[in-house]
């Protein structure tokens, strides 16, 4: 097989906000069409389940009720997003929830004014606490708090959606920059700003504040909020480029680099991208 | 003699003492018509009582069943996803070790240039940012911030 050569199977879909892309290498049959369509299926059961513009959503209803017997995929990505809280010291955080509907992303994005008369939005309370029980799969969130799996849930389709790909062949599944390879086939990934990437094995992930952002009352505001503060992040980086193991691992790393800044993010060891303010670009970890 | 009278007193003050307590017992008793059923009860009222017996006899059937059925669930879950872990530690036994992530910068035309999470509306310029072309991850699962996105 050449292995720089364009995929046999390609599919596009638009999901979770987002254009999804799934790469194949693979003949052109059943089988192949089949996992196609199953990991085009697994973004769509995702998205309804996961969603928090959706009211019927298993999140939507958690964050109404306070509490849920929750679906095993819903009680795995929050377990995810509150390991990913705890290792980063709070700086991933799922419950900015209400951080970003203050900011004023409380619709989906299509629907935000992107310039709007507004006051200050306030601060808003992260780091509600959380708690699973791993024997019914009951979540409960803390009165006054609210869930947001934004970019973990699409960083866990991905990584589900590849798993159901890597069974018929090298694969590739990009969701608006949450990516993944499966196969041990180099993709050549395009990284804005930056060099192409050959990617063998892991994932990458993007996270920038020059993509969804919008104004209130002539201030500029983005969906990266730091939850130290409950406002958007204010940092020297507009876009950090990571990567990593997974797509989950990705998306909270390239978050948690964006928020610590350019000298942190230089120090910490991990491949990225590092977009800065001032229109620098540095590869760092090693790339 | 003497005791004897004094004794036949005594006794006879008992007895009107317990006859008249027995009185008042049997006078309260038949006052209370034990054999009378109650009031006459309004027939919709009892066929609302009956049906909100039946609807918590219902309710408690279902949360019993549904109870049942989802402790019958997570039990066999854990059980697949224990046989799922242990297939998957003898894979990675198996496979032969190497790094989580193989990259490298590369000259070769990019396959994916992403499809971007290009909002439908044209999102405002960030003063002193060049023009985006490609990707940038927009939180997403219908967009959402750095808890998830």
């Amino acid at each position: 097989m050449d292995t720089q050569s364009e995929p046999s199977l390609r599919r596009e879909f638009h999901a979770m906000g987002t254009e999804i892309e799934l790469l194949l290498d693979a003949e052109d049959g059943e089988r192949a069409q089949s996992a196609l369509r199953a990991a085009a299926e697994e973004f769509e059961r995702l998205e309804a389940m996961l969603s928090r513009f959706r009211p019927e959503s298993e999140l939507s209803r958690l964050n109404r009720d306070g509490h849920i017997l929750a679906p095993p995929d819903l009680e795995r990505v929050v377990g995810l997003a509150l390991d990913a809280r705890e290792t980063t010291g709070g700086r991933f955080d799922p419950t900015v929830y209400d951080a970003l509907t203050q900011a004023g992303y409380d619709r989906s994005f299509e629907q935000v004014e992107p310039d709007a008369e507004g006051g200050d939005p306030g601060v808003a309370r992260c780091g509600g606490r959380v708690t699973i029980d791993p024997a019914t799969g009951a979540i409960e969130i803390e009165p006054g708090f609210h869930i947001d799996l934004g970019g973990i849930g699409k960083g866990y389709a991905v990584d589900r959606a590849i798993e159901i790909l890597a069974v018929e062949g090298p694969c590739l599944v990009n969701a608006g920059g949450d990516l993944a390879v499966r196969g041990d086939k180099p993709w050549p990934v395009g990284v804005e700003d930056g060099p192409t990437l050959e990617l063998t094995r892991g994932a990458i992930a993007t996270s920038g504040r020059d993509r969804r952002h919008w104004r209130r009352g002539g201030e500029e505001r983005h969906h990266l909020i730091d939850p130290s503060t409950g406002r958007p992040a204010q940092t020297d980086l507009v876009r950090v480029t990571v990567v990593a193991s997974t797509a989950i691992e990705a998306d909270v790393l390239a978050k948690t680099l964006f928020l610590g800044g350019e000298q942190e993010a230089a120090a910490a060891g991990v491949p990225a991208l590092l977009v800065l303010e001032d229109g620098r670009k540095r590869l760092v970890g090693g790339l | 003699m003497g005791v004897d009278k004094v004794t036949n007193a005594v006794g006879r003050f008992w007895a009107v003492a317990v006859a008249l307590v027995v009185f008042f017992v049997l006078w309260a008793v038949l006052a209370s018509k034990p054999w009378v059923s109650g009031a006459p009860a309004d027939p919709r009222l009892n066929a609302l009582q009956a049906r909100e017996q039946k609807t918590q006899a219902r309710a408690l059937a279902s949360q019993q069943t549904l109870n049942h059925r989802w402790a019958a669930y997570r039990s066999a879950l854990v059980k697949q996803q224990g046989g799922l872990s242990a297939q998957q530690r003898a894979q990675l036994a198996a496979a032969p070790a190497g790094p989580s992530v193989i990259v490298k910068v590369t000259n070769a035309p990019a396959v994916t240039h992403s499809t971007s999470s290009r909002p439908a509306i044209a999102a405002p310029a960030v003063p002193g940012v060049p023009a985006v072309v490609s990707q940038t991850q927009a939180a997403s699962t219908g967009q959402g911030g750095n808890g998830g996105g």
